[in-house]
């Protein structure tokens, strides 16, 4: 009788014991894929699209930077769960890899907890203190390997390049001197953008793909009466066909930068 | 008529004997087969001295491959194999015949002829700070590593014309290669010389060719050197884009950083093209199969620019006055003619002094560095 009574005193102890383990929090992957629309048609290289004024517009680059991504918390502590500290986004392909464009840019996320949050924050372009470094500071296959802009020394948050037909002969004319082509080359801390997309995402064992969409003719909307014109709430590029965030045009800069705000949309 | 003077038996045969040692050369081997001497290499040590590269943190990160570590034998027999013809089928070129440090390893011709006199397609890149590219080698990045690349040209028709089994008979029965290698990597027996250690060793020695001497080096390095006035404007033209819209050269959208290039690749609108198919030489999209990369090619490093005439990936322009003269007039009409390729404004004055500029970036302790020069 005896030793019946201590071997479940040590049968008791034992299990309390255990009980007095942390539970492992149960986690899961996200993937979050990024791709780009033209006014809802899949946004393809060396495509006409329309502007919004009417004339033809093609592109050849699509590409931003994207920091500081993270899951915003449902309950009341607003927590934040970071996803992506700095990525690299490139949609820039062309009619014979409609299934990459369609595919787009997916980063997986693992170990993120199970759980209800109540929206996404995402940095367009590059934050502060990373945009301090060079690209000569990374190894290989980062993100800030490239787009580095000495003059400015500031990443290029984002590069949008293309041509139009400016003089709305029919033809888009590339290279040479009456070439039509565009560069909007959006850099320096000023213009880096923040948004937060209230939004309910609950990540569960099998949570779908975080799909964020990129509208590219939303990233055009101007309605400053210097740069929007002819008064169609979009920036006039035949008269501003670049801006390298200098001098006058750090405003189109700013302003396509502000409007990564309302040119994504997250399903 | 004068008669013709006869040659006794003893003056024939010592003409045969001389006839056949010239012939023969006196490191040629003749029959490439194996040999069988088992561990006849033991004699020599192993024992391989580590190297570290040394130069300024401002010129980014190199990548040495887990295995090819750097060492001083490794690093040594790279420079016998990159300046020795023996890599040629008949024994007249060699890596350097291209790569000549002189002209910061370029050749100074527009396209490059190999061993039977025929023209390679493209210009010889310069392997300034080679080891710093990290976004494929060659003008259409095909090639991701220098071990990798170093095995391309010995087998090319167009350039060293040979094979890899003979190059390997010959190293192996040379007098000094087989030890070489065996203080190297550690091998055994000649017989275990093969072409994947002679690349290693090749991309050793090509990953030390670093320069960061330069006058742009040195103001870097606040070493009390300061630009010109012409540079200082080069310089502003060259990096900033103060001018409203795009009257301006824009050259550090393709040139930019510490190693004045950029890990992309362009179409800098030297070839008019009415369609993708219409570019003579696909460039990057021989590479990727995509049309709309054809025409594209890697911005090479402007390090030691002033050196490495002519330009472009055929060579097509003499001078550098000749390429910004290209540049300033938009280029030819191409469908991906890159964006920043513009019409702009360019005064003779400020075009010299772009020039100017660029000069700066010439390092002559890099070229004559005794560590990039021949061993022979």
């Amino acid at each position: 009788m005896k030793y019946f009574t201590l071997i479940l005193l040590s049968s008791c102890l034992f299990l309390i014991g255990c009980e007095d383990e942390p539970k492992e929090q149960p986690v899961t992957s996200l993937d979050l894929t990024w791709t780009a629309n033209y006014d809802g048609e899949t946004f393809l290289t060396f495509k006409e699209y329309t502007y919004a004024d009417g004339r033809k517009i093609q592109f050849n680059n699509l590409n931003f930077f994207v920091s500081d991504i993270s899951l915003i918390s449902a309950d009341a502590s607003a927590a934040r769960t970071e996803l992506v500290e700095i990525d690299y986004v490139d949609l820039a392909f062309d009619e014979t890899q409609i299934s990459s464009a369609e595919a787009g840019k997916t980063v997986r996320i693992q170990d993120l907890p199970l759980g209800e949050y109540a929206g996404i924050k995402i940095g367009f372009g590059v934050q502060a203190d990373l945009n301090r470094s060079k690209p000569t500071d990374y190894g290989s296959g980062h993100p800030l390997t490239r787009n580095f802009w000495d003059g400015w020394s500031s990443y290029i948050f984002s590069i949008i390049e293309g041509a139009a037909d400016m003089d709305n002969d029919g033809n888009i004319v590339t290279g040479g001197e009456d070439t039509e082509t565009f560069t909007y080359h959006s850099g320096t801390d000023e213009v880096y953008n923040e948004v937060i997309i209230n939004q309910e995402i609950i990540l569960t064992d099998n949570t779908a793909p975080l799909n964020l969409k990129i509208n590219v003719a939303e990233l055009f909307r101007n309605s400053s009466d210097e740069f929007d014109t002819n008064g169609d709430g979009y920036l006039d590029i035949e008269t501003f066909r670049g801006t390298h965030s200098a001098n006058g045009e750090m405003t189109i800069a700013k302003t396509i930068m502000n409007n990564f705000s309302t040119a994504v949309t997250v399903e | 008529m004068k008669k013709i003077p006869s040659l006794s038996i003893a003056g024939t045969f010592l003409l045969l004997l001389l006839l056949t040692i010239v012939a023969c050369g006196p490191e040629e081997p003749a029959n490439p087969g194996p040999i069988d001497e088992p561990d006849d290499l033991l004699e020599f040590t192993y024992d391989p001295e580590n190297y570290e590269l040394d130069y300024p943190d401002y010129l980014g990160q190199i990548e040495i491959p887990e295995d090819n570590p750097m060492t001083v034998q490794g690093i040594e027999l790279g420079r016998r194999l990159f300046f020795d013809p023996i890599l040629s089928a008949d024994s007249t070129m060699s890596c350097s015949s291209c790569h000549n440090p002189v002209q910061s390893f370029t050749d100074g011709l527009a396209t490059s002829p190999g061993i039977d006199g025929n023209l390679g397609s493209r210009s010889a890149m310069s392997l300034v700070n080679i080891a710093f590219v990290n976004n494929g080698l060659n003008w259409n990045g095909s090639l991701q590593t220098l071990e990798e690349q170093a095995l391309e040209p010995v087998t090319n028709e167009v350039e060293l014309h040979e094979t890899w089994p003979n190059v390997i008979g010959k190293l192996q029965q040379h007098p000094t290669y087989p030890q070489f290698f065996r203080e190297a990597f550690g091998i055994a027996d000649r017989n275990e010389i093969t072409k994947e250690l002679a690349a290693k060793a090749i991309a050793q020695f090509e990953r030390t060719l670093i320069s960061y001497n330069s006058k742009y080096d040195q103001i870097r390095f606040g070493s009390g050197v300061f630009y010109e006035e012409d540079e200082i404007n080069g310089r502003d033209l060259f990096f900033f884009e103060l001018a409203t819209g795009l009257d301006h050269p824009g050259c550090s959208h393709c040139h930019g950083g510490v190693q004045f290039s950029e890990p992309s690749f362009f179409n800098n609108g030297i070839t008019e093209a009415a369609t993708f198919a219409d570019f003579p030489d696909k460039g990057r999209g021989e590479v990727t199969g995509v049309p709309s990369d054809n025409g594209l090619f890697r911005p090479p490093s402007l390090r030691n620019i002033a050196l490495t005439a002519p330009y472009m990936h055929d060579g097509r322009f003499a001078t550098l006055e000749e390429v910004l003269d290209h540049y300033k007039s938009g280029g030819h009409p191409s469908p991906n003619i890159s964006a920043n390729i513009q019409p702009f404004t360019l005064s003779d004055e400020d075009r010299d002094n772009l020039i100017a500029f660029l000069h700066t970036l010439t390092d002559t302790s890099f070229i004559n560095n005794p560590a990039f020069q021949s061993p022979f």
